[in-house]
């Protein structure tokens, strides 16, 4: 048996806490955030359609307010694709600043800021997508099907910029409300310009405007729970399930003052779930529920794993994305995302994790059964496994605090105050495990009663090392991959049981709907979204897990549909 | 005998040089420093230079090291966890992250670079330059459900509005001296509009953001207007290029860097921006700026061209980390070395940039093991036009006692990183009685240092 004098490696978060660990629930109430639903005001909003809407459902609590929230740069750049019908990627040419994220995903209103910077780069934005889209012929036939001179001059530039607004807006637009944008057509006249000069401004202006760049939703009657009018719910749900702005389907469904009818917003979800549009959907399940934006900053040393090459990254990113779209389709319940036996890879993933018959794998994303002993479910999937570790090591608490945040929606407490310095001629041997646990058992109850809720999980996984692969020893010793669940003390041995154990928790479907329900309306929870968030979980369940139908009861739900409006 | 030369007489290119502006840059370096490499055993001027101040020796007469400055505003919060970003956070505010509901509300105070902005900044056609080498925060919760906007941002215009940062060379040398006139004392009018039209544009767009705002509930309306802000700085640069108003100075520019690619090595990166730092400065485009090395908890970049494997902020909390957590900081501290080498290498009048400037480098902690931050890692280089003096090691015995904050890491009696901010604001000529706010709203600072106030 060596002994070493090892390093006390301390987790990331510097993990010493007091006795009693685990914030319980949902996070705290921002009290006073949300007036009672004392009644609900039908209308409000602005633009024609339907404005009536159902009252929301009471017994639910209230259904929270969004505020007014700023497109992130993903959705700037899907919108002018849909808008101009050019990929642009303006946020990418022109260097958006980045956006920060709240609760783990990148839409939240509140969490949204503008500064100097992403104005100036607005502006920049705004007239470089202008300017092309005017000189390509198709783009241009498109935002103007007539000609800006001559007897047509007024009536062209007039239709043009009430049609662009409407769609830029994501609502029919008064004349009044486009009056002062179309001063601009003066302007460049009085230049010396011609008229179409001064039309591209009056574009660019719209581009530029709050009503372009936010999800304007106005609250004429303060302290009141409305519901949103057929616009609005038309643009919450296209940046829900497409992260970009309405079609022509939806803003007709709109017009009609039909959308905020549930039949008919659930019509119009399947419709919006089975286009192409929706990988974008899935791509936020990707990228931020399960975070693998973190994946692509993540820098495995090669000196500690000379078999880690960059193109993994991308691989492992594949594969979860592959993973993702059936069940984002319905094809295969959300339960699969932690206890499937198949997973998709490549012939250089199939090799890189052993796979039989990888060699008749190509360079195509392909599904591939498992031995599930060894692997199933994204917990031993190479994404979360290297997002989840440090350059040279893995980090058990890492991942045992992902589990908790992103699957149970149980994030741990943080550390306490008054860290103590430790007593760094300590030496512990064995594997990490025993290392981490001789270390908070040194340290006092203090650090045991977070690290036994935070840890076990992590701790089952322990058989994958910080790029992903098996072993069955750590520096020398056998590692022990037993534990019981917190709070349930459900035991485990090894990853295969601890993702059995997750998926048949009672937080993972309740927790699922949270983390879509957030995504969806676009600010964090609270305490009064509890009953909401429960009552989703229980009816996912029943409906057989299938991602499609969350959607759908999300989509319906008061928190979507519905707005607690604020005094100014 | 002669005639007393008038003012008059005087060519205005001539007078316009005479008179150097003063520049203020924020430098931050992540994850503290090694305390025992960086005190100088001995104090006052010729003390012994300490191993990780060995590389800016060429420059010790230019500079101060102060050490026992405290951050007290960031030991304030309900619970420790999250104490990297309080003490970057607040680093340039001195003011609490007071947030009951940490993801959601951004709450913190204007920083010290934007104070200097918005007094001094419209007589440059760019009021400040806010730079870094990373855009991303990456993910949602940067330390114990934080929003990661105070580990990214050392620069705030507001309470509430972090300012972001550009991290492209290229794309900070276009913003900056894309719209440069041609003849610095001559500025011609813009033949293409261009300037003009993008003005008329956003004095629409505000009319019309100011209609909207008055259909919004107040948190709605905040954000609004904080939109409307940003835009209206815009159009206040716009204005500023187009009527000519501001300070011009003749410019040789150097051709536009490349573009930024993962591609290009972290030491190549930081010097290109430092580069581009000490031209904004010396072409006067600018007086104001922030670059940020790296987020506060950096444990992203990796450090293998340094022979160093792991990540910094592991290796800061790993007892037996010494030596390589040495490299890494020396290795920041290298990369300030250039970044002064430049100042002073731009020469202006009889005296360079570096002189006319206040330049601090500085991180959110000292001790990064145990997160403290009673006594920070400072430097003070430049001499504010000669309002400063340089060339030693200044202490600031921490008070006695371990302190009143959560965490215990902060000591309301320190003398606090808000005394040098206050002293640096009346140094560039703007007599702020106070800087910074504690828990009870009570201002952080009202009275100044003067150890190296000459």
């Amino acid at each position: 048996m060596r002994f070493l004098k090892v390093s006390l490696i301390l987790p990331a978060l510097l993990g010493l806490c007091v006795v009693g660990c685990g914030s319980g629930d949902a996070p705290s109430s921002k009290g006073g955030q949300n007036p009672g639903s004392g009644g609900s005001a039908g209308g409000g909003g602005q633009g024609s359609g339907g404005t009536a809407g159902t009252p929301p459902v009471t017994g639910l609590g209230s259904p929270g307010r969004v505020t007014f929230r700023r497109l992130n740069a993903r959705e700037y750049d899907n919108t002018i694709r849909d808008l101009i019908g050019l990929d642009l990627k303006p946020s990418v040419t022109h260097e958006f600043p980045a956006d920060e994220f709240g609760d783990g995903f990148d839409n939240d209103g509140d969490v949204l800021t503008t500064s100097q910077l992403s104005a100036e780069k607005y502006l920049e934005a705004a007239q470089d997508v202008i300017e092309t889209a005017m000189a390509d012929p198709t783009a241009r036939a498109k935002i103007m099907p007539c000609e800006p001179s001559g007897a047509t001059e007024a009536t062209c530039i007039s239709s043009t910029v009430t049609e662009f607004a409407r769609r830029a807006f994501r609502r029919p637009v008064p004349a009044d409300e486009l009056a002062p944008f179309l001063t601009l057509v003066d302007v460049a006249k009085g230049k010396g310009d011609t008229a179409e000069v001064g039309l591209k401004l009056v574009l660019e202006a719209l581009l530029m405007a709050p009503d372009f760049l936010f999800m304007a939703e106005p609250d004429p009657t303060p302290s009141v729970v409305r519901a949103l009018n057929d616009y609005e719910l038309a643009t919450r749900l296209s940046y829900f399930i497409w992260s970009s702005m309405p079609d022509e389907t939806l803003f007709q469904a709109a017009a009609a003052g039909t959308l905020v009818q549930p039949a008919e917003t659930v019509k119009q979800v399947q419709r919006m779930l089975a286009d192409p549009k929706a990988i974008a959907f899935s791509d936020v399940l990707a990228r931020q529920w399960m975070q693998t934006v973190a994946l692509e900053v993540a820098e495995p040393s090669t000196a500690v794993f000379p078999m880690w090459n960059d193109g993994l990254k991308s691989a492992m990113d594949q594969e979860l994305k592959s993973f993702l779209a059936p069940i984002v389709t319905g094809m295969t319940p959300v339960s699969d995302l932690l206890t499937a036996n198949y997973t998709y890879a490549n012939r250089a993933l199939a090799e890189f994790y052993g796979l039989p018959n990888a060699a008749a794998l190509t360079d195509a994303f392909v599904k591939v059964d498992l031995d599930v002993t060894r692997r199933g479910g994204v917990l031993r999937q190479g994404s979360f496994l290297v997002l989840t570790s440090h350059p040279d090591r893995n980090s058990p608490t890492k991942r045992g605090k992902w589990i908790l945040d992103r699957i149970l929606c149980n994030p741990p407490d943080p550390p306490p105050a008054n860290v103590p310095a430790l007593d760094t001629e300590v030496s512990f041997q064995g594997t990490m495990r025993q290392r981490l646990e001789q270390l908070h058992t040194s340290a006092g109850l203090a650090c045991q009663g977070c690290h036994a809720v935070i840890d076990p999980m992590g701790f089952a996984l322990e058989n994958y090392d910080a790029v992903g692969l098996w072993r069955e020893m750590d520096n020398g010793y056998p590692i022990d991959a037993s534990g019981v669940m917190p709070i349930t003390n459900v035991p485990f041995n090894g990853a295969a049981e601890v993702t059995a154990a997750i998926a048949a928790d009672a937080r993972f479907p309740a927790c699922v709907a949270k983390q879509i329900l957030t995504f969806a309306v676009g600010r964090h929870t609270t305490d009064d979204d509890r009953p909401l968030i429960d009552q989703l979980g229980v009816d996912f369940a029943t409906a057989g897990s299938l991602m499609p139908k969350l959607v759908e009861l999300v989509a319906t739900s008061p928190a979507m549909t519905s707005r607690a409006t604020e005094a100014p | 005998m002669a005639l007393p030369w008038l003012e008059i007489m005087e060519p205005p290119v001539a007078r316009a040089q005479t008179l150097n502006p003063l520049r203020f840059l924020s430098v931050y370096s992540p994850n503290g420093m090694l305390m025992d490499k960086w005190t100088p055993v001995n104090t006052g001027m010729g003390y012994t230079t300490p191993e990780l101040l060995a590389s800016l020796d060429p420059y010790k007469a230019d500079f101060n090291v102060l050490t026992g400055l405290g951050n007290y505003t960031a030991s304030l919060g309900n619970i420790f966890g999250g104490s990297h970003t309080r003490a970057c956070g607040s680093s340039l505010t001195q003011c609490p992250i007071a947030s009951p509901d940490q993801t959601a509300d951004i709450s913190n105070g204007i920083s010290l670079d934007q104070v200097i902005a918005n007094e001094i900044g419209t007589q440059t056609l760019h009021k400040s330059m806010v730079v870094g080498s990373r855009a991303s925060s990456v993910t949602g919760n940067c330390e114990d459900s934080y929003s990661c906007a105070y580990n990214n941002n050392i620069s705030w215009s507001g309470p509430t509005t972090p300012m972001g940062k550009q991290i492209n060379p290229k794309d900070i040398f276009d913003s900056l001296f894309a719209d440069l006139p041609t003849d610095p004392m001559m500025p011609a009018p813009p033949v293409d509009n261009k300037a003009f039209y993008q003005k008329s544009i956003l004095d629409v767009v505000m009319g019309r953001a100011e209609a909207l705002k008055a259909k919004l509930g107040k948190t709605d309306k905040a954000k609004l207007e904080e939109y409307l802000s940003a835009v209206r700085e815009v159009e206040m640069r716009i204005a500023r290029l187009i009527d000519g108003s501001v300070s011009m100075r003749e410019c040789n520019l150097p051709p536009a860097p490349a573009d930024l690619t993962d591609e290009l090595p972290f030491q190549e990166h930081l010097d290109t921006i430092s580069d581009l730092i000490a031209l904004a400065f010396q072409c006067d485009i600018t007086r104001v700026g922030t670059f940020m090395f790296e987020h506060s908890f950096d444990d992203l970049h990796t450090f293998g061209f340094l022979g160093v494997n792991g990540d910094h902020h592991d290796i800061t909390h790993d007892p037996d980390g010494d030596a390589q957590e040495q490299i890494i900081n020396n290795f920041y501290v290298e990369r300030f070395a250039y970044l002064v080498g430049k100042l002073k290498a731009a020469t202006e009048g009889d005296s360079n940039v570096l002189y006319n400037s206040i330049v601090y480098f500085t991180s959110e902690f000292g001790n990064a093991f145990v997160h403290d931050h009673r006594n920070l890692p400072m430097i003070v280089a430049g001499n504010a036009g000669g309002k400063f003096a340089t060339g030693q090691h200044i202490n600031y015995p921490l008070a006695p006692g371990d302190g009143e904050g959560v965490d215990g890491r902060g000591h309301r009696d320190d003398t606090q990183l808000a005394h040098l901010h206050l002293t640096t604001l009346h140094a560039m000529g703007i007599q702020q009685a106070a800087f910074g706010h504690d828990e009870n709203n009570e201002p952080m600072a009202t009275t100044t240092l003067t150890e190296f106030v000459v």
